[in-house]
């Protein structure tokens, strides 16, 4: 008889589940740094969320998933902070998580999204999510983080399902959307009566989008991929005039070149920088594209750029095989090489702190 | 019988059930003992189990998956129960597992793997493992191996008819029908089954806060398939078969156990149409095999967002697949046999996305040429060497051998040391050549070296007949191919040939059969030691170089219990399935980036009734017993403790 409970004991002592892992609490009241979203692998669930202390160079890694002893789900796409709160857009998995931004504590969670990208803050009762595959921005009120309306951008048509919304931008008192998959405009938005007002015709898939000092919008268009049946354009890079709703410039990338991506732009609003192998500067004044980058590659592939808006600094992420922790390269200024410092998988979006 | 009182105390502990029901398996069969001077000189050299009689029994209302993850040292990566599951054997990739239906291979040759899930058990009289090189008899690409399903005739079985009921948790249905026609000359057997399932499981779902009891949404499905078999022995000498199979299948995608978002719909249709035309002719000196089959695989992903009316993705596939190919085997005498012929195959794949009309349509030619030679020098000792020689697209491998000896110490009865060694390559699917964007053209083939040293051991006494075989194996793989985010930075992926993989290894399998005058005991188990690592880390920030590749474990187990008495019976198995890391770098913290080894148990007790010709089985099963929380693939809900019930109904006239 004692014999089999043995067994029966062994048995169940193997069936048994881990331990619940044990809360870490952060206090990052005063720290002056960056937050970094790690999307991880699509499908996978192991989104992350880092903190890097610039002053300390110190990175504290997987800081959701450490404090509130949940995952952030699947594909972490960008962060934003309105108030003490962190806003992580949470792509594939239909929703953004709200978290208290100095203890990373779970405040409330946006349900019921559909592939969302990025946010703008309009105000302080209103902010705008971009969609990849809603056909609507969604409107939130980040008092309460409740979903209170949607503008539509649909363009009524089947085909390649437009429009995909990307990236927010603000200028002359009007939101500039970019439309990037499959697509080819940038909408403009009455953000007072929530309606789509206007759009602009733009080389294929624009992406990025940033405001520099002239108050002048800056677009990057990765011109699609040969062989798409959209067709496919060498990638340009535009500057569009707010208020004309023109575009001024337009700066094309030769085709057989590394591909241009990570436009941002720094504190001053003079210099745009983006990812081209290595990082390229070029003042918004230029009238030509850069020759030789600020940053060579040097073998690495950078999967994405983050430009603090305090000092310049510069963060450049090595995914390396995009199934491992990220290492990121901090530059200065000037770049010359700071520190580094690993994070979690695939990191993408950067929002620094003061 | 002290054994079975401990044996028959074991169980009932563990278990509430009552004795209601019985095996499906009505005949166990005890297996011959190897005489090696009279083993098929085919068979030498090559490393290949099969599971038992028994073992297919006991899985007959379950999926191929089901059988070989707990029935061989093959590790399985399973979505959950009727979603897609795939083999990873010796470390290697789901591509890298070939797998062929009396020949006629089944591997997608648009994107290189066999879902097993689609198989059911049911629809197999017989499934033989080759293990690494090995698997070269049947062709290339199976660099981790290849598995043979078989259906066989049976001339003697003049009238059979056999039914199965299965209900089983979250409103599971199964049903299963068989008739079987047998004559001297001619034979035929029909095959049909149909099942369903809402597959709403509840569980506790950690990937979201608050933590909360869940239930499983939009993982409903239903699958049905049938198979005709006609066979005609005109001759003593010749057999000819014609065998046809259709399969459908309809399955919700669940999504992620994170995923709070809006109203989806996603699902994946699979139809396939397979068939074949086999003629043999066995004679004194010379055997001929002239085979002809297709492959028609039709697949559907949908996914929609209902509420916008949004086509996420409508991507339609069409594979055809016609193959070929004739054998000669020429027998000198008792020891010497060689084999020639040649393989001609033709693929066709067509593939749309509707929603930004993007995919292509491509076509493969590929042959091959084969020569085995297999010898036996004395009683103890057997050889054997292939070559076979491969186009493809234009491509020529010619360097494609497999070389194996065996031989049997005469001073330790029942001991066989048996050794191959391979190169073995396997073709880029015509995904990784050409879709769009990312499918690149310049893909070279796979390309693996490998070998293998085992010891088989059997004994056999007046109760029991005992097995073991001990297998060390190491491989190489060179060219790997990736889906990495594009070399120049674009925002889209693409294959490249990028890793280079060493696998090794060991793998253990052991059976036991005892008997006593009313009741037999077997039991059968697998252990399989994988340790398989990228060797051509990016540079020195590239934490992944000598990691074990992601989710591979490096220990699996399985043990398979069955006892019987009379017409009672209880069997019981066990799983063991290790660490699996989800980072190539094998980071290992408490966020859930590793899956947790675990233990899965299940228990089932059977009773067999007979009427006449008419023999009735009940059986009632748990599975997960101890209903413990697991994910076989990350924030990918699995179910805990379920039940099932089955009646199976068995007439032979």
């Amino acid at each position: 008889m004692k014999h089999w409970v043995t067994i029966l004991i062994i048995l169940l002592l193997v069936s048994c589940e881990k331990e619940p892992v044990e809360t870490i609490y952060f206090d990052l009241a005063g720290k002056d740094g960056v937050f970094i979203t790690c999307e991880g692998n699509f499908m996978y669930g192991n989104a992350s969320l880092s903190f890097y202390d610039k002053e300390e160079k110190r990175v504290y890694n997987q800081i959701y998933a450490a404090r509130n002893n949940a995952p952030l789900g699947d594909v972490a796409q960008s962060v934003t902070r309105i108030g003490g709160k962190l806003y992580i857009v949470v792509n594939n998995s239909g929703k953004i998580v709200v978290a208290n931004s100095q203890t990373i504590g779970f405040e409330g969670v946006i349900p019921g999204l559909t592939s969302p990208r990025y946010i703008h803050l309009v105000n302080e009762n209103k902010a705008y999510v971009s969609d990849l595959y809603a056909r609507a921005i969604t409107i939130i009120n980040p008092k309460n983080n409740t979903i209170t309306g949607r503008i539509d951008v649909s363009d009524g048509k089947k085909l390649y399902q437009r429009h995909a919304t990307e990236q927010f931008a603000e200028a002359e008192g009007k939101i500039f959307v970019t439309c990037w998959s499959n697509d080819e405009y940038i909408l403009v938005i009455d953000c007072g009566n929530d309606i789509v007002t206007d759009s602009i015709k733009t080389p294929l898939q624009p992406k990025d989008i940033v405001v520099d000092k002239n108050n002048k919008l800056w677009v990057m268009c990765d011109g699609g991929y040969e062989g798409s049946p959209l067709g496919n354009t060498p990638p340009a890079l535009l500057r569009i005039d707010p208020v004309t709703l023109t575009i001024e410039q337009k700066f094309s990338f030769s085709q057989n070149n590394d591909a241009p991506t990570q436009l941002a732009i720094n504190s001053t609003f003079d210099t745009l920088l983006f990812v081209s192998g290595g990082v390229h500067k070029m003042g918004v004044d230029s009238r030509y594209l850069p020759d030789v980058p600020f940053i060579p590659a040097s073998g690495h592939l950078y999967y994405s750029l983050g430009v603090d808006p305090y000092n310049d600094e510069i963060y450049l992420a090595d995914a390396i095989d995009y199934t491992q922790s990220a290492i990121i390269y901090r530059y200065s200024k000037a770049g010359k090489l700071i520190d580094s410092f690993k994070v979690g998988i695939t990191p993408g979006s950067y929002l620094f702190t003061e | 019988m002290t054994w079975e009182k401990y044996i028959a105390g074991l169980f009932f502990a563990f278990s509430v059930l009552q004795a209601i029901g019985q095996n499906l398996s009505d005949t166990i069969q005890i297996h011959e003992v190897s005489v090696f001077a009279k083993k098929p000189l085919q068979k030498a050299g090559l490393n290949t189990t099969k599971p038992d009689s028994i073992a297919l029994k006991s899985a007959q209302t379950i999926d191929f998956s089901g059988l070989v993850s707990k029935y061989t040292p093959i590790f399985i990566k399973s979505y959950g129960q009727g979603a897609t599951a795939t083999a990873s054997f010796r470390g290697t990739g789901s591509s890298h597992t070939q797998v062929a239906w009396n020949g006629l291979n089944l591997n997608s040759p648009m994107r290189g793997a066999v879902d097993l899930s689609q198989l059911p058990v049911f629809f197999i009289d017989e499934a033989v493992v080759f293990h690494g090189g090995s698997s070269m008899v049947m062709g290339s690409g199976g660099l981790g191996g290849s598995i043979s399903l078989q259906n066989k005739p049976s001339w003697d079985e003049k009238f059979g008819l056999e039914t199965i009921i299965e209900k089983a948790s979250f409103q599971s249905n199964k049903y299963f029908m068989k008739i079987g026609l047998g004559r001297d000359k001619v034979a035929a057997s029909t095959r049909v089954y149909y099942e369903n399932s809402e597959n709403n499981f509840p569980f506790y779902n950690h990937g979201v806060l608050p933590h909360r009891p869940d239930t499983q949404e939009n993982t409903a499905y239903w699958k049905t398939g049938i198979m005709q078999e006609i066979y005609l022995r005109p001759v003593e000498q010749q057999t000819l078969a014609l065998r046809f199979w259709y399969h459908m299948s309809n399955r919700e995608l669940p999504p992620l156990m994170s995923y709070e978002g809006g109203e989806r719909e996603e699902y994946q249709d699979d139809k396939t149409l397979k068939a074949q035309l086999a003629w043999k002719n066995y004679g004194q000196k010379w055997e001929t095999e002239i085979f002809s089959g297709f492959n028609f695989v039709k697949l559907e992903y949908f996914r929609n967002n209902p509420r916008f009316d949004f086509v996420i993705d409508d991507t339609k596939s069409l594979e055809n697949s016609f193959m070929n190919r004739v054998r000669f085997m020429r027998k000198y005498n008792e020891n010497i046999s060689l084999s020639t012929g040649i393989d001609l195959n033709y693929h066709k794949v067509k593939i749309v996305n509707h929603t930004d009309r993007t995919g292509y349509e491509e076509e493969r030619m590929e042959g091959r040429l084969l020569f085995d030679l297999h010898l036996r020098t004395n009683n103890n000792f057997m050889a054997m060497f292939l070559l076979s020689p491969e186009f493809y697209d234009g491509n020529i491998v010619f360097f494609a051998p497999l070389a194996g000896i065996e031989w049997a110490p005469l001073t330790i009865p029942g001991l066989i040391i048996q050794a191959n060694a391979s190169r073995n390559f396997h073709k880029p699917n015509l995904n990784d050549l050409y879709w769009l964007p990312g499918g690149n053209p310049g893909l070279l083939p796979e390309d693996g070296y490998s070998g293998d040293l085992s010891f088989k051991y059997e004994k056999q006494g007046k109760y029991f007949h005992a097995k073991n075989q001990l297998t060390l194996y190491g491989s190489r793989i060179e060219n790997w191919i990736l889906w990495q985010p594009a070399s120049n930075g674009a925002y889209y992926w693409e294959a490249n040939n990028v890793k280079d993989v060493f696998s090794r290894g060991l793998e253990y399998q052991g059976s036991l059969h005892i008997k006593s005058k009313k009741s037999s005991i077997d039991i059968h188990g697998n252990y399989a030691y994988t340790r398989t690592s990228n060797l051509n880390a990016k540079n020195s920030v590239d934490k992944s170089r000598g990691k074990q590749l992601i989710y591979i474990p490096k220990h699996t187990a399985n043990v398979f219990l069955n006892y019987q008495k009379n017409n009672y019976s209880i069997q019981y198995s066990v799983s063991y399935i290790g660490k699996r890391y989800t980072t190539s770098s094998n980071e290992n913290n408490d966020f859930e980036q590793v899956l947790t080894p675990y233990w899965m148990n299940s228990i089932s007790a059977s009773k067999l009734l007979v009427f006449n010709r008419i023999r009735l089985t009940v059986k009632g099963k748990i599975n997960n017993l101890f209903d413990i929380g697991y994910q076989s693939i990350l924030w990918r809900a699995m179910p805990g403790r379920n039940y099932s019930i089955t009646i199976g109904i068995n007439y032979k006239g």
